[in-house]
């Protein structure tokens, strides 16, 4: 995946109207290869108010989709070869950029489609890890009562059982009973017997196939389980169609290797930085517009005022209708006016 | 456009001629008409509405910052580029195609054969939006045609 010259096609999931990243790797190939920056919005169960630190999903605004898909339809065009194997079901060896993946239809055919070996392997996958996870648990909390122990005896406050032999039926060579014995005596001197008894026999647990005693693993998209893939998803036919205007206005600047992002910040629809916004102030508050669409003066007061005062220039735009039939390129049809604060008056 | 809806925008003109004049200073004011100032030179169509054509007391557009322009004696430096003024109301609408044309159908600059080109930012047209409002209030826009990076980022 981190090949470029071989990156497969990127799945966007729809979910819930909203068009959604969960893979990293594309995340940063979309960012490298076609200046999309998107939105990170996973929130951290810890810190659900500090979004500085939002994490997966990367949400994609539509235009950004919709650039993306049709990017895929004229690479799909311009080569049979590609067309053949797309026919042929293998969508992952197609080199386009997206498809979109309808998320809930998507896992129901999956889990429909698991057949009975596909079960088997993901069951056993979940076993191992959860055991692996198990074994894990209990080295470090023994880890954790050895170094217990540890502390008790330089403070001093190790005292040796009297009764210990009495009590425990293995005998003082076993390394487990003194353990349990002696955390009893630390943490829990009250208890007695039955918290001996309790301790001795986890530590006895060594074997992962005591399923009863198995730890629960909700499966990460980092884990093993997650990657374990079902079947390829279908293709959705859920293409975001946002209006011409806004669509024309971003492909231009897109094209010219803007990096654009959602402008709510600055009262505009898109703000364009000239590079990756990490590096750069973004240079245009923009705007689009139909070509005969009327906009009030005092829109374009209030945006120019706007963005001079936070050193951007306001921009509006739209697609040049064409009044002949004059063969212009399709790039030079945008038409684009930057307005700044004259400095006076 | 209706001859009621021209004196409304020659009023308008006025008021902007007399605010540049009297409270900014400008000089070597001309006033472009929409049908006596066609330039024979272009197969432009008539400019759509009046326009004023003048010069700043200082040069209105720097794209460099000020530091890096500072050369020398103020006496030493050249008149300020001349601008083309477009008058318009606050309670106005108007669409991309009005402001396109108005860029389209500007005069080529006189003296743009004399003085020599300034780099790229020269070939760029700019307009001054002038914008009066019902008590008088003018305020200025500098428009430019085309992607042009803002001053001062």
């Amino acid at each position: 995946m981190a090949d470029e010259a071989s990156k497969p096609c990127i799945y966007i999931n729809h979910v819930g109207g909203r068009y959604l990243i969960y893979d990293v790797n594309d995340i940063a190939y979309l960012r490298k290869t076609w200046h999309m920056c998107g939105t990170l919005f996973g929130t951290l169960p810890q810190a659900q108010q500090q979004n500085i630190f939002l994490g997966l999903p990367l949400e994609l605004m539509q235009e950004e989709v919709r650039l993306l898909v049709d990017q895929r339809e004229s690479m799909r065009q311009k080569k049979t070869s590609i067309i053949l194997d797309w026919i042929a079901g293998s969508n992952r060896s197609l080199k386009g950029v997206a498809m979109i993946v309808n998320d809930s239809v998507s896992h129901r055919d999956a889990i429909k489609a698991l057949s009975e070996t596909d079960r088997a392997d993901i069951l056993s996958l979940k076993t191992q890890e959860q055991d692996r996870l198990m074994l894990a648990n209990r080295e470090e909390s023994m880890k954790r009562k050895e170094a217990a122990i540890e502390n008790a005896k330089a403070s001093g406050k190790w005292k040796t059982k009297p009764a210990k032999a009495s009590e425990s039926p293995i005998g003082d060579t076993d390394e487990n009973s003194l353990l349990a014995s002696t955390s009893d005596t630390i943490f829990d001197g009250a208890r007695g017997e039955g918290g001996q008894e309790e301790l001795a026999s986890t530590s006895q647990r060594t074997s992962p196939d005591e399923s009863s005693q198995r730890q629960y693993v909700i499966p990460m998209a980092s884990s093993a389980i997650g990657l374990h893939s079902l079947r390829l998803p279908r293709e959705a036919d859920i293409i975001p169609s946002p209006p011409d205007a806004r669509y024309q206005v971003y492909k231009y600047l897109q094209s010219l290797g803007y990096f654009m992002s959602p402008g709510l910040r600055f009262g505009c629809q898109f703000v364009a930085y000239p590079g990756d916004p990490l590096r750069f102030h973004s240079h245009f508050l923009v705007k689009s517009l139909q070509w005969d669409e009327e906009l009030s003066i005092l829109d374009l007061v209030g945006g120019g005022r706007l963005g001079t005062g936070v050193k951007k220039a306001w921009m509006m735009a739209g697609l040049k209708q064409r009044d002949t039939e004059a063969d212009e390129p399709e790039g030079h049809r945008v038409r684009t006016f930057c307005i700044e604060w004259a400095g006076f008056g | 456009m209706t001859t009621a809806e021209t004196s409304d925008l020659l009023n308008l003109r006025s008021v902007v001629l007399s605010n540049l004049q009297h409270q900014h200073y400008w000089t070597d004011i001309k006033l472009l008409d929409t049908q006596l100032d066609i330039d024979e030179n272009t197969q432009n169509d008539p400019l759509p509405r009046p326009m004023i054509y003048g010069r700043p007391p200082e040069q209105l557009y720097n794209p460099e910052p000020a530091s890096s322009t500072n050369e020398g004696s103020s006496s030493e430096r050249p008149p300020a580029d001349k601008e083309y003024v477009l008058p318009v109301h606050l309670t106005e609408k108007l669409s991309l195609r009005t402001w396109a044309s108005v860029f389209d159908n500007l005069p080529t600059p006189p003296e743009g054969g004399k003085e020599g080109g300034e780099g790229g930012d020269a070939n760029r047209k700019r307009i001054v939006v002038a914008v009066v409002s019902g008590d008088s209030t003018v305020v200025y826009y500098i428009m430019h045609d085309g992607i042009v990076k803002p001053r001062q980022n």
